[in-house]
């Protein structure tokens, strides 16, 4: 007999997403993504001054609020067909890349790793050994003994006070949980220092954007930052090598640890790189602008289809017809009037029903692609960045999989992407790519500086009558796109379609399911009121559904409710 | 030198969700406060507040809280009752975020050692544009704060040329539709 398992909410951050899954036979047979809090944000910016736009936006979401101001930016700069000088694209490029080392970390040490990794078995754990074992994967410092014994002595003394602390929330002891206690020992030390080496990362965005959580800098046709190599008060050298000397720490975390940690976990768990495929649409878009008119990137962007690296389509910047025209949101099975249309003349009308499994059932809209769900993140920005010979993606892939095979001893083929696993491995590849283009975005910068270029802003200018504009980003959790209406110098119709409405989004007028719903099916479930497997493909995506729907709970659900009926 | 947070938590654009920040921007418009003393309005930082809250030795935190009492009732609370009340008794609707990175940051050893959150209750959390009863809130819980400092011995000094007392998300939409 099947089984319904309601989880609501499910992450560990303000989460309001709800995923109801019908177990049978131990492998979830349905699945519904939805949820549970409606806020009609864009409807907030219209009748504003577009150049207000960005300050609204980046509180859409307390977690990535520098993706929204960004996004909100070049939407307003493309409805003007605004070039943006160098320097404000490469002072930009560097906050974005530190915004996403710090993103990366958190997500996985914070959010997820312990979704794999059993604290509750480190007091089995020894150090000695474990060193050892962490010291022959990595050259990271921060390996040793006696760093290892001081986690162990930490985490006895919160498992003897009967209370675990901020590791609560675990599943421990469950049958999924396979890690030897030295590897639990090694991944919880470096859970802890992960607190460290992200705000280094937000000491970048705070530096460069003035402030953080809401940076100050940014304005439609450039960034606020005034720079002169001899002044105290703006962008200087000092400052400059400030921003280096923290990259110069963060990397290697990202390099060393976090992007061997994940191969480590992956390597015990091979069989979660053959349960959570779901979507194998994929879409990306290409960001780290090299030029003016943004028309050239670091990183490229475009679809595949079915799963295939052949069919890799680019996406060639804001304007390319093939992105702008391809994007609807469904409305079938959401709580809004359906309505089927084009971001441009989106309409956020909401028509609340209950949860109907067969009817509307959530507050995220479906985006669609030409059509077909697709699933975005940082896989689909690898899978690119392979589909298009990107030598960075390419040279830290290849070097995710041949780690992962000889720590599993077998080879291990990036098919095996396309799995709950290999959203993780994909993530720490993306994380090591931009750790390496923030070093090169860097030294552009203070190139062009020294060349005696301190432009840093275009002036805006609107016309009247309507202009219509685009602006994308690559972000943490995949393709954000903003897109503006502005008539008269005045917002007309704004909406946003993020990264979480991609993957979260509920079955579509053809009844096709979206990424999360499709990741579900097939996965076991060993203990229907732990179920910790379905936890583990939901969180491999990144979640973000306070930004998704732009959602408050009022009565403010404190822990994941499981219910079995 | 002791280093105090004065953070304002909270979502701007949801209604009364916005009272943290409003209070801090108030504070932080009328007064000039002595070195080591931090007024910041962090939105909401979920668990990246950990990483803000090695910064401090002592933090205030103001946020809306869930509560049965009035719309604007403001309520104070110690780090024991943020942290050992039952889950369910609801503290904040960042409650989660908050409860798990002062556990975190007390694991670690890095947090601050005093902690106190200066509640205020809100009546909507739909929409943008806080209710009158949390507008009426907002200078009373902002004296709450400097009751709270002068506890601990801070005395700031009011500024000379106050910054503005309107922060963006309280304008309204200069063109109706």
């Amino acid at each position: 007999m099947s089984k319904r398992i309601t989880i609501d909410p499910i992450t560990r951050i303000e989460g309001h997403l709800r995923v109801d899954v019908e177990v049978d036979g131990g492998n979830v047979q349905k699945a519904w993504a939805s949820s549970t809090m409606w806020r009609g944000i864009e409807k907030i910016l219209v009748g504003r001054d577009p150049r207000d736009a960005w300050a609204f936006t980046q509180r859409f979401c307390g977690v990535c609020t520098t993706v929204h101001a960004l996004a909100s930016v070049r939407a307003v700069e493309n409805s003007l067909q605004m070039e943006v000088p160098l320097n404000a694209q490469y002072i930009r490029n560097l906050i974005v890349l530190a915004h996403a080392l710090h993103d990366h970390i958190v997500h996985f040490y914070q959010l997820s790793a312990l979704d794999w990794v059993d604290v509750t078995t480190i007091p089995n754990a020894d150090p000695v050994k474990a060193s050892v074992l962490a010291e022959s994967l990595s050259p990271w410092t921060g390996n040793s003994s006696k760093q290892l014994q001081a986690v162990k002595d930490k985490v006895i003394g919160l498992v003897k006070s009967g209370q675990l602390g901020p590791f609560a929330h675990g599943y421990w002891g469950h049958p999924a949980m396979r890690l030897p206690a030295n590897v639990n020992l090694i991944a919880t030390s470096h859970y802890l220092q992960a607190l460290e080496y992200q705000r280094y990362a937000l000491q970048i965005v705070a530096i460069l954007g003035g402030k953080t959580p809401h940076i100050q800098n940014l304005t439609p046709g450039g960034v606020a930052n005034a720079i002169n190599l001899n002044s105290e008060a703006t962008l200087n050298l000092d400052r400059l090598y400030q921003v280096k000397a923290l990259f110069d720490k963060v990397i290697p975390f990202v390099q060393q640890v976090y992007f061997n940690d994940v191969c480590a976990v992956a390597s015990f768990y091979p069989e979660w790189f053959g349960y959570g495929a779901g979507v194998t649409n994929y879409l990306s878009v290409p960001d780290i602008a090299l030029d003016t008119k943004s028309t050239k990137f670091a990183m490229p962007g475009g679809t595949i289809m079915g799963g295939d690296l052949a069919t890799y389509k680019p996406i060639t910047g804001q304007d390319d017809p093939y992105f702008r025209k391809g994007v609807m949101e469904d409305t079938t099975h959401a709580y809004y009037k359906t309505s089927n249309l084009h971001p441009f003349q989106g309409e956020t009308e909401p028509e609340f029903t209950d949860f109907q499994d067969n009817g509307k059932y959530t507050w995220v809209k479906g985006p669609r692609f030409e059509g077909k769900p697709m699933q975005v993140g940082p896989l689909a920005n690898v899978l690119c960045g392979l589909a298009a010979k990107d030598p960075l993606t390419t040279k830290w892939a290849l070097q995710a999989l041949s780690t992962v095979g000889a720590i599993a001893q077998k080879k291990v083929g990036p098919e095996v992407l396309h799995s709950t696993l290999g959203r993780h491995a994909a993530r720490a590849i993306r994380c090591s790519v931009m750790a390496d283009l923030a070093l090169q975005q860097w030294q552009l910068l203070v190139d062009n500086i020294t060349k005696g270029d301190t432009k840093t802003f275009n002036v805006p200018v609107f016309p009247k009558g309507q202009v219509e504009g685009m602006g994308f980003h690559e972000a943490p959790r995949g393709t954000l796109s903003h897109w503006v209406v502005i008539k008269n110098g005045v917002i007309e119709n704004y909406q946003a379609v993020v990264p979480t409405t991609w993957n979260a989004s509920p079955r579509d007028s053809k009844g096709t399911p979206g990424p999360y719903e499709a990741a579900l099916l097939k996965n076991p479930v060993a203990q229907p009121d732990h179920p910790l497997e379905v936890i583990r493909t939901i969180h491999s995506f990144d979640p973000c559904m306070s930004c998704a729907v732009h959602t408050f709970d009022p009565d403010g659900n404190e822990q994941a409710v499981v219910k079995v009926l | 030198m002791t280093r105090i947070g004065v953070l304002g938590i909270g979502n701007v654009l949801i209604g009364d969700d916005a009272v943290g920040p409003s209070v801090v921007n108030l504070l932080d418009a009328l007064w000039e406060f002595p070195e080591g003393v931090v007024v910041d309005d962090l939105g909401t930082p979920s668990l990246d507040l950990a990483a803000r809250l090695s910064d401090f030795d002592t933090v205030l935190f103001v946020d809306a809280v869930s509560s049965k009492a009035a719309p604007g009732s403001i309520r104070v609370y110690s780090r024991d009752e943020i942290l050992k009340n039952p889950p369910g008794l609801r503290l904040s609707p960042h409650d989660p975020s908050l409860k798990e990175t002062l556990l975190t940051v007390d694991f670690l050893g890095t947090g601050p050692k005093e902690i106190c959150l200066i509640g205020v209750v809100p009546e909507s959390t739909t929409g943008l544009g806080m209710s009158e009863a949390v507008k009426d809130a907002i200078p009373h819980a902002a004296q709450a704060v400097l009751t709270e400092l002068e506890r601990l011995d801070v005395v700031p000094k009011p500024r000379k040329t106050p910054k503005t007392t309107k922060p963006f998300w309280t304008t309204a939409a200069p063109t109706a539709h």
